[in-house]
């Protein structure tokens, strides 16, 4: 039996070929991944154990909270270098100062500080050379408050040498400086193509800190002396909200950081790993199945002369167990090539990654190989288990095409699964549950395979309809195709069933960033009174802005009538990270409309708080209500309600700017909105507030039309993320239909030469198997786009209360979704449709 | 052993299709030649065989196994290339034809009757039937086809697929098939052999009716004694030679002909 086994795999390689395939892009995509991360991994680990250099010790605040996976932390006193000095054991100590600074370039350009760019650091130049992670390449050390280090890689990129003056921006506003010395990052030019300015310490904390404090102080313990022990005597001395730390507990802590934030970009890696290798279960499960029905008769010759139905199912198993392996194993080589493609994909697309060698963990290999069997495997049973279910008699019998559609049966449990999935998915999206997330991916798992079920009913009529076009503009070649696409519905449904999918998904995106793109344009049109926003293009509101100086001179200007900055911080509320928004009281109504629906904006002021209804609404909360609001430096305000608005345009959670600024964040506008004076032409406008704006380097104005193409320009980023990331579902997809085609046209090799016998000529034979698989294809893609625009409307509405109010089927571009699909499909028929064109006809008439 | 030549039959009869009235024969070979391998193991299918197939008149060509009679019809059809010699179909030259043409040939000038029906699954008997024409993308002639369908006597079995018809009906779809477009010339290969001996007359029948009645030429390979008897003509292949002939065939006649050759 075994015997048997392998002879048939030897036998139908080329069949079992495009299946393997399929389970090698799956592993491959999941193995690249994998590879990928844990060399980013391995880089920001090694980044973050450098950054602290040789310390034995470190002292910071206790984390306050946690933004995108980064904790939050207040800076410490100055004076605490002193007391961590005195203590004993202690060599040497240096505070550090970490936070935000953005170089201007000789042309005039900041450098970086676009959304997709590294961070811009800004700090103090640590002149414990043990603590120090840089070292002087040329010049010297700042000397004074003026004088800046740069590292290599900014100094290249913007063009500046040691002794030449330049611009830096600052939480204080822009400064003029001298570049004293060009340092290296160990053995690199950067820190992983981060930008760093290094102050002496006076002015990285008035620049890029707070005056008189450190973000954390480190110390180097003399030799012979346990860290531990001088931890143990620190941790007696400083204050409560302070911790203190070894070297190796810091450095592991920074391990871990480095981790978590790669964990969310591992996630959102693998769950197209997911997608693409259930994908590929829909082909194996096909594959296995078209082969199983073509060997029947073989099949049944072997239970005839003796095998058991565990043998045959066995044999089936096995089959399907060495495909699994050997593709698994290629999967995993062409993972380090996709690996290395993803990085340069996410590159090309804005997303800059550290570069460096690839790091091969075992437990990814292992997770990949083992992924890749178990999914080839647990496809394959169900084929195996109807290979098993052949009765001996079936040897003497012709095989006869599966023609049959839907029973009642099919059409009850395809719509019962499918019922369930968007059960699921509609209680994920309510919030029902305590892992939407995992709900909503379940239930559109469950809801795919709900129609997958109802595939073969719908198959037949369904492609029946798309394929009447084709035989009207191509003739009998073209009702061929028509006919030959619904001869055999459940292969058909099973085989679009995979392009179904990864069409799906890309429908989804689409319509759902559609309607955030719209909704946000129309919050913006709706509600930005000002003709012009200043921007500083940095998404990072604490990093990058404007000084505060800048909303109240473009304010004097005689053309204009006001001008408003906007400030976002993160902060703490109910244990929920949020954002909150700080404005002008004075101005903001001039430029921007919050439609207050209950008090006034004017009326805030410190100790008081503006919230959106839906906001007010979940928390409970009405004007004279107080609000618990946790700050980035560990301390808690009660805010009492003010005001409420209807608009969610521009946040949920308004104060006043001093609000935030005693909590020493929010120092900077990141936005200021012009509303001119009346009668002043727009264009005159903008000449005039960008002939003021000329020093500022990192200031650009915007009408609002391009303000909201900015912001359409994100989503589009993303939506382009989205579908190169789906594009791997979508070719896989497009490998089933093309498998398939195949084993069909080896079934129908004497039709083929039937056909060309009486006189079809090949350019007919090509014609109607292109047009079969664009009509397998189109099958595919409006299933796809039927259960996508599902989920995306089902999303859009989950998101009515974060402001997405405008509901857009992009009629358009999901067309072209549609004739991509089709095109697709000819290009799977391309070999397929030669093959079927070759047939030789005596051969085949000659065929049984 | 005597090779069949064009004087010959025109020498031994003076009547029917062979009637040196008719221009033109409906197919003819010259010394054609068809050797499958090359040097020791080199088969020679067809050797220098020159024969002609008389317009508007049935004939059979029988012979043992590997007497060449399938290579023969298939070059005649356009359908296998000779080494050497030429076929005609009417005045055309296959031989010069390129792949292209010939499958126009096949589409407008034959038609083709096989042994296993060798319709297409998907679509109906009239659709079937009009298959040809259609992938010419010329409309049927409406008329001709409902004569032809109503000589087959397919009448209320016209809309169904091949899967719902019987093996003698779905001959007679075939049979329909290859007359509905006018051909030429019809080449059927064992068109009764898949058939019971009933069902087999029948089909029969009806080519013999589209000679007579629709002076249709048909070339029919057949090993079935029976069968032959239904042409007027029997060519009597061996070894890739036509070894002898005969007009107005009855089945017992053929078969004794058939024993002299060593069937």
């Amino acid at each position: 039996m075994l015997r048997t086994t392998f002879k048939g795999l030897v036998a139908h390689k080329s069949r079992l070929f495009t299946t393997a395939l399929a389970v090698v892009l799956g592993v491959a995509f999941m193995s690249g991944t994998l590879v990928l991360t844990d060399s980013l991994g391995r880089q920001l680990e090694t980044l973050s154990e450098d950054t602290y250099a040789e310390a034995d010790v470190f002292v910071r605040s206790e984390a306050a909270f946690s933004v995108e996976r980064e904790p939050v932390r207040a800076p410490v006193d100055a004076s605490l270098v002193d007391a961590v000095a005195e203590t004993d054991g202690v060599e040497a100590v240096a505070g550090r100062v970490e936070g935000w600074a953005q170089i201007v370039g000789s042309d005039g350009e900041p450098l970086g500080g676009g959304t997709t760019d590294a961070p811009n650091l800004g700090g103090n130049w640590i002149t414990v050379e043990q603590l120090n992670p840089f070292e002087l390449a040329e010049g010297s050390a700042p000397a004074e408050d003026d004088q800046v280090v740069i590292d290599r890689g900014s100094a290249t990129e913007a063009d500046l040498a040691v002794g030449d003056d330049a611009t830096v921006l600052t939480t204080a506003g822009p400064v003029p400086v001298t570049i004293s010395g060009i340092a290296t990052f160990g053995d690199s030019d950067s820190m992983l193509g981060m930008s760093s300015v290094l102050f002496t310490d006076a002015a990285a904390q008035t620049l890029v800190g707070e005056p008189d404090t450190y973000s954390g102080i480190a110390a180097v313990a003399a030799s012979g002396v346990d860290p531990a022990s001088i931890v143990d005597d620190l941790s007696g001395v400083v204050g409560g909200d302070l911790e203190v730390l070894t070297g190796s507990e810091l450095r592991a802590d920074a391990r871990s950081e480095a981790a978590e934030s790669l964990s969310f970009f591992n996630a959102f890696l693998m769950t197209f790993a997911v997608i693409a290798l259930f994908v590929g279960a829909f082909i194996i499960s096909n594959t296995f199945s078209v082969i199983v029905a073509q060997r029947t008769r073989e099949l049944a010759v072997l239970r005839a002369i003796g095998a058991s139905r565990r043998q045959v199912m066995a044999s089936v198993v096995l089959e399907s167990v060495v495909v699994g392996v050997l593709a698994s194993i290629g999967g995993l080589l062409a993972g380090l090539g996709v690996a290395l493609g993803l990085r340069s994909m996410l590159a090309g697309l804005g997303v800059e990654l550290p570069n460096g060698g690839l790091v091969l963990e075992a437990s990814s290999m292992l997770i990949s190989l083992a992924v890749g069997v178990v999914i080839t495997v647990a496809s394959a049973l169900l084929p195996a288990r109807r290979a098993s279910r052949i009765a001996p008699i079936a040897a003497l019998r012709d095989t006869a095409v599966d023609d049959s559609a839907g029973s009642r049966m099919r059409t009850l449990v395809g719509s019962t699964i499918s019922l369930v999935g968007a059960a699921m998915l509609a209680a994920g999206l309510g919030g029902a549950s305590s892992s939407p997330i995992a709900l909503v991916g379940g239930g559109a798992a469950v809801l795919f395979i709900g129609v997958a079920a109802l595939g073969p009913v719908l198959a037949r009529p369904v492609s029946r309809f798309l394929a009447a076009p084709v035989r009207w503009f191509r003739g009998t070649p073209g009702l061929l195709a028509g006919e030959n696409a619904v001869r055999n519905p459940k292969r058909t449904a099973a085989t679009a069933s995979a392009l179904m999918v990864g069409v799906g998904l890309v429908g989804f995106i689409t319509v759902t960033g559609s309607s955030i793109k719209a909704s946000a344009d129309d919050a913006i049109s709706g509600s930005m009174l000002a003709d012009f926003a200043v921007v500083s293009g940095s998404i990072d509101p604490t990093a990058g802005g404007f000084d505060n100086s800048m909303a109240s001179d473009l304010g004097q200007l005689p053309e204009v009538l006001a001008a408003s900055g906007l400030r976002t911080a993160p902060v703490l509320i109910d244990d929920d990270v949020a954002n909150v928004v700080s404005v002008d009281p004075s101005t903001v109504e001039q430029v921007l409309e919050f439609d207050t629906v209950e008090g006034h904006l004017a009326d805030l002021g410190p100790g008081k708080v503006a919230l959106s209804e839906p906001t007010a609404r979940d928390a409970g909360l009405r004007v004279g209500s107080v609000m618990e609001v946790e700050f980035a430096d560990g301390t808690s305000d009660e805010l009492v309600v003010e005001a409420l608005f209807a608009d969610q345009s521009w946040g949920d959670i308004v104060v006043e700017h001093s609000v935030l600024e005693s909590h020493g964040v929010g120092s900077l506008d990141s936005e200021v909105f012009v509303a001119l004076a009346d009668g002043v032409d727009p264009g005159t406008g903008r000449s005039v507030l960008e002939a003021e704006l000329s020093g500022v380097a990192n200031a650009s104005v915007k009408d609002s039309e391009e303000y909201a193409g900015d912001i359409a320009a994100e989503i589009d980023m993303l939506l382009g993320l989205g579908y190169a990331l789906l594009a791997l579902a979508v070719v896989i997809g497009v490998l089933g239909i093309a498998n398939t085609l195949a084993l069909s046209i080896m079934e129908r090799t004497r039709e083929l030469g039937l056909l060309r016998a009486i006189g079809m000529f090949r350019s007919q034979v090509r014609s109607m198997v292109r047009w079969e698989s664009a009509v397998i294809a189109l099958f595919g893609a409006v299933l796809g786009l039927a259960v996508g625009i599902g989920f995306g409307l089902a999303l859009v509405y989950a998101l009515a209360d974060e402001g997405i109010n405008v509901v857009v089927i992009p009629v358009p571009a999901l067309a072209v979704i549609a004739g991509l699909a089709v095109l697709a499909g000819v290009g799977a028929s391309l070999l397929p449709s030669r093959r079927a064109a070759r047939v030789d006809v005596l051969t085949a008439l000659g065929a049984s | 052993m005597t090779v069949a030549t064009t004087e010959e039959p025109t020498a031994r009869t003076g009547t029917g299709p062979n009637d040196p009235a008719v221009a033109l024969p409906a197919a003819r070979a010259v010394s054609a030649s068809k050797i499958y391998g090359r040097g020791e193991t080199a088969v020679r299918a067809l050797d220098d065989v020159t024969t002609e197939f008389a317009a508007g008149a049935f004939t059979a060509i029988m012979g043992p196994s590997g007497s060449g009679k399938s290579t023969l019809m298939h070059s005649l059809a356009g359908l296998d290339t000779l080494t050497s010699g030429e076929v005609y179909l009417g005045d055309i030259a296959l031989s010069r034809l390129g792949e292209r043409q010939l499958t126009q040939l096949r589409r407008d000038r034959i038609g083709f009757i096989f042994q296993s029906f060798n319709l297409v699954p998907t679509l109906t008997a009239i659709e079937n039937i009009t298959l040809p024409m259609q992938l010419a993308g010329r409309r049927p002639d409406r008329e001709w086809v409902d004569s032809v369908v109503s000589t087959v006597g397919l009448g209320d079995r016209l809309g169904h697929r091949p899967s719902e018809l019987s093996g003698g009906q779905q001959q007679r779809v075939a049979v329909a098939r290859a007359l509905a477009a006018r051909p030429e010339v019809i080449f059927a290969d064992e068109p009764t052999g898949n058939l019971d001996s009933h069902t087999g007359t029948e089909i029969l029948e009806f080519m013999r009716r589209a000679v007579n009645e629709m002076r249709q030429s048909i070339v029919m390979v057949t090993h079935d004694a029976v069968a032959a008897s239904h042409a007027d003509r029997v060519l009597f292949l061996a070894d890739g030679r036509v070894v002898d002939w005969m007009d107005s065939p009855s089945a017992a006649l053929v078969l004794d002909r058939m024993k002299n050759i060593g069937a």
